[in-house]
């Protein structure tokens, strides 16, 4: 028997999806600004007239000199441009988010189940999936990034659909 | 004889209230780097490029 596709069921499913691509972008978004972030504090403390490194008897060579200037002038990019970029308020605004989403698709994942074994999207389920969009209205609201990335956006895309392909879901009769 | 409804400015300030917002300098005045909105800026959520499937 073909499955419904217009079943109100599926609005479920392409929530639990959507919500599953928004936890891994986010989480995906964090891990690349605390990326950023060690690079630019290794460059900026690397640099620092008191650090190990600086005071190699190396960098006072005809080779070193250069060298050193070479890499002094992009530590002190970074260490100028650092603030601005207020990567720690960044990565916890962020982590505030991938957590909510989290907490939103295990629910998800739950009422998924509750059709599943019950072979049926009853109106108890329905209550509950209804009382998660409000949720989901005011999770939106938090603070996010003004840029998105579409690379990175594709890519969790592609593995939200490896995932959870659409033959995953149950799909009750109609009228169920 | 007072005005006691000062008339209002095309922005919809009363006269004299440009002066005192050019004293008061916020973070808002300044723009951010490419990218780098302030909070608030967007919704927290991606949307997928194309519909998810039902097959």
């Amino acid at each position: 028997m073909p499955r419904d596709l217009n079943h109100p069921v599926w609005e479920v499913y392409d929530l639990l999806r959507t919500a599953r691509l928004n936890s891994k972008y986010y989480s995906g978004r964090i891990a690349r600004l605390q990326r950023q972030q060690f690079w630019l504090d290794a460059l900026v403390a690397a640099a620092a007239s008191g650090s190990a490194l600086a005071s190699l008897p190396i960098w006072s060579t005809s080779f070193g000199r250069p060298a050193w200037q070479a890499f002094a002038i992009p530590a002190a990019v970074a260490s100028v441009v650092k603030p601005s970029l207020n990567l720690s308020k960044r990565i916890r605004a962020l982590e505030e988010v991938a957590t909510a989403y989290r907490v939103f698709e295990a629910e998800l994942r739950g009422i998924e189940l509750t059709i599943r074994t019950r072979k049926a999207y009853d109106s108890g389920t329905r209550t509950h999936f209804e009382h998660l969009l409000g949720r989901l209205k005011e999770l939106a609201l938090k603070p996010a990034e003004a840029k998105e990335d579409a690379k990175l956006k594709r890519r969790c895309q592609e593995e939200v659909k490896r995932e959870l392909p659409s033959t995953h879901f149950f799909v009750p009769e109609e009228g169920k | 004889m007072t005005d006691k409804h000062p008339k209002k400015d095309d922005t919809g300030k009363k006269k004299g209230e440009k002066k005192k917002d050019k004293e008061h300098i916020t973070e808002e005045d300044f723009p951010s780097p490419p990218g780098y909105g302030h909070e608030g800026d967007e919704e927290a959520r991606v949307e997928p490029e194309e519909p998810w499937d039902r097959k």
